[in-house]
């Protein structure tokens, strides 16, 4: 006994506390970006137009293009996301210009979509 | 010095558990939000606001939010020895509150800076209402904690439920004089309410939305649908407390199942069908119950348009199953200890 407490017990809660903030700080380091946020969100809602588009965008802003093709088509497909542009216009927008003003316009979308 | 180690062990691992706080950019709506901060007037939302003009960095917001959830865990400390659980099922509590994955989304993300000052502001009145609640401090302690809830978010309404069934349950603990009965503070917030929802504009304060295009949006849901999709939300909350895998910054709740959208309807029935049942032979029990219907119980009701209930929105839930935790180990640790 520990106290009033049986040692087992306290041990126990020992070892919940130390799998619980083991998760929690798995989970907190998801947290540390939006890159990171949505590449993890994906995985926990892989069917949510948002989650797919804002993951899209974080891709497209790191200059993985292609990556971000496949994951705005995942959107379009996942539908009620009217307010979205069509891949092609985007990637032509990117390609052309590949500049910040580009960019802006992918997060703006991606932050009307987000406000749905 | 048993209580101080415990304390400063679980302190050390919150820490540890959250020390991307010091490196975390801001995130999602974050921005957002402390552009609303600078710009906004008004009442509502303006303890919230207030701390975000004072941390307009990502390391001073989340660290801020990071000693919300302390301070957090502090006050249901003292709620628990308050509502008679043993320095074990205090522990429990706070523990659980400190490092479940579940809580991440309050601390992590500013945003939700909102919801724990709610929780803050609940809990100091049900503090204040758990004792002799007739008394200046106390009257001081619920009103002043009500209205910094009512202040951070317009979801600390939940102040107006809680405080009656904290009253409630403990009508019995201390003698009250004959002008304070029980019901009283149930009457003043009902009235509360009726004034709240009537000066606010009725419907616009039911579907909390603040234009017309809000108000057609949320028409287009009926509020059969809205509850059942709220209903599987809650039920996925619930399913993640023990099974934290499942923990998500965006729930997909529109791809709940139907199944999971009527067990979640099903919990909640046997909640209030159990506090019922244990009204008289574990009245902290029912208390647990209430609470977590308490405070899931007006979004089942109030449509916000596209927003269902998230992990952070869930941290007042969470708090009643924290207390059953506390409760049930102290239960276990009595058929432990017991002679064979």
């Amino acid at each position: 006994m520990c106290g009033e407490v049986p040692v087992g017990l306290v041990a126990l809660l020992a070892v919940v506390s130390v799998a619980l903030a083991s998760a929690t700080h798995r989970y907190a380091s998801a947290w540390t970006s939006d890159p990171t946020l949505w590449a993890y969100a994906v995985t926990r809602a892989p069917e949510k137009p948002r989650v797919l588009n804002n993951h899209a965008v974080m891709l497209a802003s790191q200059g993985r293009l292609e990556e971000a093709r496949v994951w705005f088509e995942r959107a379009h497909r996942a539908g009620h996301s009217p307010d979205l542009p069509l891949w092609d216009n985007v990637e032509g927008e990117l390609r052309a210009r590949e500049n910040l003003i580009a960019l802006k316009a992918l997060m703006n979308m991606a932050t009307k979509v987000a406000s749905r | 010095m048993r209580h101080l180690a415990v304390g400063l062990f679980l302190l050390a691992l919150t820490a540890g558990a959250y020390r991307t706080a010091w490196s975390a950019a801001w995130v999602y709506e974050d921005r957002a939000t402390l552009t609303s901060a600078t710009t906004t007037t008004g009442w509502q939302r303006v303890i919230t606001y207030a701390t975000w003009r004072l941390t307009p960095t990502p390391r001073a917001a989340h660290l801020l939010n990071l000693m919300c959830h302390l301070v957090i865990g502090l006050l249901l400390a003292i709620l628990a020895r308050r509502l008679g659980l043993t320095a074990l099922g205090m522990w429990v509590v706070v523990l659980l509150w400190l490092l479940h994955p579940l809580m991440v989304e309050t601390v992590a993300y500013a945003k939700a800076r909102s919801e724990q000052l709610v929780l803050i502001g609940v809990l100091l009145a049900l503090i204040a209402a758990s004792g002799r609640w007739w008394r200046p401090l106390g009257l001081i302690g619920i009103s002043g904690g009500s209205l910094f809830a009512l202040g951070s978010e317009p979801s600390g309404v939940v102040v107006f439920l809680l405080v009656p069934l904290m009253v409630w349950h403990r009508q019995h603990a201390q003698k009250a004089p004959s002008w304070a009965s029980w019901w009283m503070p149930a009457g003043v917030a009902a009235a509360l309410i009726v004034a709240g929802v009537v000066w606010y504009g009725g419907l616009w304060a039911v579907v909390n939305v603040d234009t017309e295009a809000g108000i057609t949006s949320v028409s287009a849901v009926t509020w059969w649908q809205w509850g059942l999709a709220q209903s599987g939300a809650v039920w996925h909350w619930c399913r993640t407390v023990f099974w934290p895998a499942g923990v998500t910054p965006d729930l997909d709740v529109d791809h709940l199942s139907p199944l999971t959208q009527w067990l979640g309807i099903t919990m909640m029935m046997a909640w209030a069908g159990l506090a019922v049942r244990y009204s008289r032979t574990r009245p902290l029990v029912t208390l647990a119950l209430l609470w977590m219907l308490c405070m899931i119980g007006p979004r089942l009701i109030v449509q916000t348009p596209r927003s269902y209930l998230n992990a952070a929105q869930f941290a007042g839930a969470f708090m009643g199953l924290a207390l059953l935790a506390g409760y049930g180990t102290e239960q276990w640790r009595q058929q432990w200890t017991r002679p064979f």
